[in-house]
């Protein structure tokens, strides 16, 4: 169901602005609409003390919003209340200010230090590998007193460009120089240049001419040898290591005892600069504020009566009386049974209904587990699927999409194993094994025709109900074009069932010639309002409805294929010689056969709500009511 | 009707619309996917239009069923 709505005006004088604003806020049900630009009406413009406030308040929340994402969660055992935590109205800007010049610099230095030693952790090991190509070339040169060392990488492609280094560095250094190389693996040659250290710059120098890249070591280790730099690599790795960890302890230290207090005062600020930006859609005149909003019609009232107590009684709360195109753009909001509320998530995902418009989550609450049940109809499957939809519902209990989730699936997987019982199936064939009997139809040979039968019958029940309901809401919003096309469809469907009647003899044959003419009366009518193109048009439509009921044969084809799926994991099982193989080869498919089995009754299912059910009649285009108030 | 001709005839029925289906999704699929990343709020309809050539391959199965139970015999 939708909450309806009322939409009021509230008029007082400049005086009474904070306080009203403030009692709005706190009682959350109002949602502001902007009439800054109507009625001749002023735009209500802050003055410079609000001015510089606002742009405090906001500087503060980005500064607020940067730490906090700093500072991890602290342990609950260490999060207490600072004394400092004001009781909800806040602290001056100015207080809160020079506590985050306190906490804000070493907080930014340690994740500065921090993010500095994680990406050279993220380097070392890239340092090592390096190391250990040039290693065995390292053993192939003696180290020298006067002399300096260079190592280069160089990609296979490119390893001529060794022997131009080698020529230019002995037409530099002459004989005292030294130049190996090894392929250390498929892609890369190592090169260590030894040359006495006067000639190093002009070498450097035409390295650098030639665009070659040397190997680059940290500033710790570049001066040693390369068997002291693997081991001083792996001091470096631990040190780093132990430096972070202390980071990290001192991080959470500081949000043990500040991130409360942090959190707290962003809230606050924020709210304070929410209660100052919504001032921009109020209108004026010189001596009063006019706001208007969207409210539920049953907290009007309530809303009246909070403002005369805390703002005074001359303030002015009142209903405005609203045309049929005012009320169309009122927010929607749900009002469902706590058991239905999981569904809205659904409806919410093809499009908000509008305001006039029918909120489907009860009939969709009761369709779409009833057919995710007909397609699993397995009583294992669903007993599996019922523990593991209550262990994710319990489990994941903050998270309010995995647990509405999670409920879908508990009440999916009852029909499953309600269905189960009538198919009498039990991980597919087995429930036959050990003696369960369908109670109903069996999912085998002819008799699954009863299934096809019952599954179109839920279609032609399904899709009549959204055109009923889409004719329902074309009369209430006085779409006349609209109610003539879902009658005039209605009475098409009426006529084609009863010509299906007399082909089958269900009905007697004078019923022939009435539904032929109701037929014709219901295709004209179809084709009428559409003009010329509705000779084609109309009875694709019509067609297409007649589809749309047959889809529903998808419940019982996509079940009918995770019965065979369950049939072959048990057959195969049984064909293996060796039973512990067989099991294991049984779980193993029942596995696959489980997770497809969930995931696409449920597609499917939803699939038949959203294209099937939804387009007879749901338009979607509403928006959201969203009410100014305080966040927590 | 022999039964060698029933099971190829239900296999083609099924097995082309399912061709069908999959070619007609993999086409509105891209575009779906193209269009939401453009504009979100077009995922409903996005929804709605991926899942329409389904019915092709439902409509396949049924007339895999019928030739199944009616000529089997």
């Amino acid at each position: 169901m939708l909450q309806r709505m009322a939409r009021v005006q509230i008029i007082g004088s400049r005086g009474q602005l904070d306080s009203t604003v403030a009692a709005i806020h706190r009682l959350g049900v109002l949602q502001v609409e902007d009439v800054s630009k109507a009625r001749s009406l002023k735009e209500l413009k802050p003055d410079e003390h609000q001015a510089r406030l606002q742009e405090d308040l906001a500087f503060l929340a980005t500064r607020l919003d940067a730490l906090i994402q700093i500072l991890p969660v602290p342990e609950p055992e260490t999060t207490k209340l600072p004394s400092s935590l004001p009781n909800g109205s806040g602290e001056p800007v100015a207080v809160v200010r020079a506590q985050l010049d306190k906490l804000a610099p070493e907080i930014q230095e340690l994740a500065k230090r921090r993010d500095a030693l994680q990406a050279e952790l993220m380097a070392l090991p890239r340092y090592e590998i390096t190391l250990k190509k040039l290693a065995p070339l390292a053993v192939e040169l003696r180290e020298l007193q006067g002399f300096e060392t260079t190592a280069l990488l160089i990609d296979r492609p490119y390893r001529d460009v060794l022997e131009v280094i080698r020529s230019e560095v002995e037409r530099i250094a002459g004989a005292q120089c030294e130049v190996v190389a090894r392929e250390v693996d498929d892609q890369t040659t190592a090169a260590l240049l030894l040359y006495p250290r006067s000639v190093a710059q002009e070498v450097q120098a035409l390295l650098g001419q030639e665009n070659i890249t040397q190997v680059r070591l940290p500033k710790e280790i570049a001066g040693r040898s390369f068997r002291d730099a693997l081991s001083a690599l792996e001091d470096r790795k631990q040190s780093t290591e132990r430096e972070i960890a202390g980071i990290e302890t001192r991080l959470m230290q500081i949000a043990g005892r500040w991130r409360l207090w942090l959190e707290a005062h962003r809230f606050e600020v924020r709210n304070r600069l929410q209660r100052l930006l919504i001032r921009t859609r109020f209108g004026s005149t010189t001596h009063t504020f006019v706001m208007e909003g969207w409210v539920p019609r049953n907290k009007v009232s309530a809303l009246g009566e909070t403002l005369a107590r805390e703002v005074g009684q001359e303030l002015l709360v009142k209903e405005m009386a609203l045309t049929r195109g005012e009320r169309e753009k009122a927010p929607v909001a749900f009002v469902n049974p706590r058991p239905l509320k999981p569904f809205e998530m659904l409806v919410r995902l093809s499009g908000l209904p509008r305001y006039s418009g029918f909120d489907p989550t009860p009939v969709i609450a009761v369709f779409l587990p009833l057919f995710f049940g007909i397609i699993l109809g397995d009583v294992g499957y669903g007993l599996i699927l019922l523990v593991v939809a209550i262990d994710v519902r319990r489990r994941y209990a903050a998270n309010q999409v995995i647990r509405d989730l999670a409920q879908i699936f508990i009440y999916g997987a009852v029909w499953a194993v309600a269905f189960g019982f009538m198919y009498g199936e039990f991980l597919g064939t087995l429930g036959e094994r050990i003696g369960l009997r369908p109670l109903w139809m069996p999912r085998e040979g002819e008799k699954i025709l009863a299934l096809f039968a019952f599954c179109i019958a839920l279609g032609v029940f399904q899709v009549l109900l959204g055109l009923m309901l889409g004719a329902w809401q074309a009369w209430r919003e006085r779409q006349r074009s609209e109610l003539i096309s879902k009658i005039s469809m209605l009475v098409t469907l009426a006529a084609i069932f009863g010509l299906i009647g007399v082909a089958t003899h269900f009905l007697p044959g004078s019923f022939f010639t009435p539904t032929i003419v109701l037929l014709l009366i219901g295709l004209v009518v179809l084709i009428i309002p559409a003009g010329p193109v509705g000779v084609l048009l109309g009875p694709l439509e019509v067609l297409e409805t007649v589809g749309n009921m047959l889809s529903y044969l998808r419940l019982a084809a996509i079940g009918l294929a995770s019965v065979y799926l369950a049939m072959v994991a048990n057959r195969m099982a049984g064909l293996v010689g060796n039973v512990l193989v067989g099991v294991i080869l049984a779980a193993l498919l029942h596995a696959l056969n489980f997770a497809l089995s969930v995931l696409s009754p449920a597609i499917q299912s939803l699939r038949l709500q959203y294209v099937e059910f939804f387009r007879q009649f749901h338009h979607g285009g509403g928006h959201e009511y969203k009410p100014f108030k305080v966040e927590r | 009707m022999e039964l060698g001709l029933v099971a190829i005839g239900a296999g083609l029925a099924v097995g082309i619309t399912a061709l069908g289906t999959a070619y007609a999704q993999g086409r509105i699929g891209s575009a779906g996917m193209g269009a939401l990343a453009e504009k979100e709020e077009l995922r409903g309809i996005v929804l709605i239009l991926v899942a329409l050539p389904e019915t092709m391959v439902i409509l396949g199965f049924a007339v895999a069923a019928m030739i199944i139970f009616f000529l089997r015999t």
